[in-house]
């Protein structure tokens, strides 16, 4: 473990993605810094196209077609993402870093057994024998819930994924990004396709399997409150960049960033009955189409000139919450005098 | 799922004659009504009757036999020409599809060059240049089979590539090959096995055209396509020695085809 890493699992820093089309591009991701400690659960949030699925992806290296690394360094358990081979990427995925999709239907492959399937990550990274692979495999089953009442997991092992529902479709992904015992899982919305009581089971799988293996997550979600249940740390992204980061509790108590603020103040749990729920007028700006200041300033409600002058600096307002607004001092100041 | 399997009328009547072809090839292994090569220049010409059900032809030997023997023969260049096609063709399809930009280039117009040529011409060719075998007739007409089989194990497998059980493959460690081979390969079976079984019909056509031509299984093997060439000679005396062949070969065409389309709709192709 290297001494700048600091306890750091991932340390993405200036992260630019760049989408290109014909002869220009479009920066999806620009300037993201994001640090996931060893252990540790860290929330991604923001809305749909904000980057944060391609900022996932890039950490195995493997965006899709058409969309590049133009800049920034990803450290992945103190190696330097960009300096490794084929053969040194694919060794460490599925083994150091296991990936949960989001969509428990489409992502098992549908004419293999899952305990085939969670048994492959083994077969790839593992030297074990095809008997000590197959009791890892009954054990991971046993271990994420898949056995019903009179079914051993030895028996779930031979289901095809056709038989089960989406949610133990979804635990089934999450035994094979376990498998190999990695020391960080990046979950890509894995519970937005999944019904809200699958949902708190799963919540309750990860924080579990979080506890005991000890592997740091990485979630990513679109929805605050399922961040703020299960997270340990919250960063909220907005058109590709890091608006606001922090402890859970710093950011959901006090939040500091605008575009933040709507998003808590649109939560219909924090309503009051008879008071509308607030939302941010407009929408994202697609990329290409941000101006070179903050872009959340054309939908602020506290827009002030030097907003879009330039990208505000990420402020420091305490040991574990950081903003990136203009405002970010003054009104923190007042915040933190409140508490 | 066994009821609803068999309730497709294409699938029923291509079954049932790919069956009796293949039982007569089978059966052609242990019995024949006669010797299918034995002369018996007193029954020349015979018309269909006891003992020789289907005549005798112009040396007196007994068509029925020669025409099971001959569907042995069929069924067996058939078979090995449609794997050659099938393995050659997924083995350059499948890297074409999902690796694309130069390798797909480079691989398809090979292949469109392949298929530039009028096939028979192609055959011809590669059976002169070919060392010759008694089963030379196979390898040159496997060549013909692989542009088909390449177009349809590359469309299969841009089809999945994108897939998200082949992104979840790739993002727990797996080579590209793996991918291909052990993730989406058997998820473009179905397409392939039902090109596989109309392929075999266009085999069985083919065998017989180059047999007819003198090409195909060298002498005395009988086979369907030279049994008609030789009948040729005596179609107004005596038109059984070459309605045999004709119909056998017409029916084994017809039941791979019919398997073939039941097998497609069956498959939900």
């Amino acid at each position: 473990m290297s001494e700048e890493l600091g306890g750091d699992i991932l340390r993405i820093r200036d992260l630019r993605l760049s989408i290109r089309r014909q002869d220009s591009y479009f920066h999806a991701v620009e300037g993201l810094s994001l640090r996931v400690g060893r252990g540790e659960i860290l929330g991604l949030v923001g809305e749909s196209g904000c980057g944060k699925s391609l900022t996932a992806l890039s950490v195995p290296a493997l965006l899709p077609e058409g969309v590049e690394r133009t800049g920034g360094t990803i450290i992945f358990d103190g190696r330097d993402i960009s300096e490794l081979g084929p053969e040194e990427l694919r060794d460490i995925r599925g083994s150091q870093l296991g990936m949960v999709f989001q969509e428990p239907m489409t992502s098992l492959n549908p004419l293999q057994r899952i305990g085939t399937q969670i048994e492959e990550s083994l077969e790839l990274h593992s030297g074990l024998t095809r008997a000590q692979r197959r009791e890892a495999t009954f054990d991971m089953i046993a271990k994420v819930g898949i056995p019903k009442p009179g079914l051993s997991s030895s028996e779930a092992a031979n289901y095809y994924p056709h038989q089960l529902s989406g949610g133990l479709r979804q635990r089934v992904m999450i035994a094979m990004a376990l498998v190999c015992r990695p020391k960080l899982i990046i979950a890509d919305e894995p519970t937005t396709a999944l019904d809200v009581t699958i949902q708190a089971q799963i919540f309750g799988l990860l924080r579990s399997i979080n506890a005991e293996i000890g592997c740091a997550i990485l979630f990513i979600s679109h929805d605050l409150g399922v961040v703020n249940e299960l997270c340990d740390r919250v960063a909220v992204m907005y058109a590709g960049r890091i608006v606001e980061e922090g402890s859970a509790n710093n950011v959901f108590i006090h939040p500091v960033h605008e575009y933040t603020k709507g998003l808590m103040g649109s939560l219909p749990g924090r309503a009051r009955k008879g008071q509308r729920l607030v939302s941010i007028s407009g929408r994202v700006p697609p990329p290409g189409e941000r101006g070179q200041g903050c872009a959340f300033a054309p939908r602020c409600g506290k827009v002030r000139e030097e907003c879009f002058l330039a990208v505000p600096p990420k402020i420091e307002l305490g040991p574990n919450h950081s903003a990136s607004c203009v405002l970010a001092d003054a009104e923190s100041e007042m915040e933190y005098v409140n508490i | 799922m066994r009821a609803r399997l068999f309730c497709d009328r294409d699938l029923r009547a291509g079954l049932a004659i790919v069956a009796i072809v293949a039982a007569s090839a089978l059966a052609s292994l242990v019995f024949t009504p006669f010797d299918p090569n034995a002369m018996d220049s007193g029954h020349r010409f015979a018309l269909p009757a006891w003992p020789h059900l289907l005549g005798t032809d112009n040396f007196g030997r007994d068509i029925l036999s020669r025409i099971m023997v001959g569907a042995r023969f069929s069924l067996i260049v058939s078979l090995s020409t449609v794997t050659i096609g099938t393995v050659f063709g997924v083995l350059l399809g499948m890297p074409a599809g999902y690796f694309g930009g130069v390798v797909d280039e480079v691989i398809m117009r090979l292949v469109d060059a392949l298929t530039s040529f009028p096939g028979i011409l192609l055959a011809l060719v590669a059976v002169t240049v070919l060392p010759s075998g008694r089963y030379t007739i196979v390898a040159a007409l496997g060549v013909l089979f692989v542009p088909s089989f390449t177009r349809i194990a590359r469309s299969g497998t841009l089809q999945f590539k994108d897939s998200e059980f082949a992104a979840s493959a790739r993002a727990f460690g797996a080579s590209g090959f793996r991918v291909m081979f052990v993730h989406i390969l058997p998820n473009i079976c179905p397409q392939l096995l039902s090109a596989i079984v109309v392929g075999l019909s266009n085999a069985i056509l083919a065998e017989s055209g180059m047999s007819y031509l003198g090409l195909g299984i060298q002498p005395p093997a009988p086979s369907w396509g030279r049994m008609l060439a030789e009948a040729q000679a005596f179609l107004f005396n005596s038109p059984w020695g070459a309605i045999a062949p004709g119909l056998a070969i017409m029916l084994a065409v017809l039941g791979f085809n019919r398997l073939g389309e039941g097998l497609r709709k069956e498959l939900g192709l």
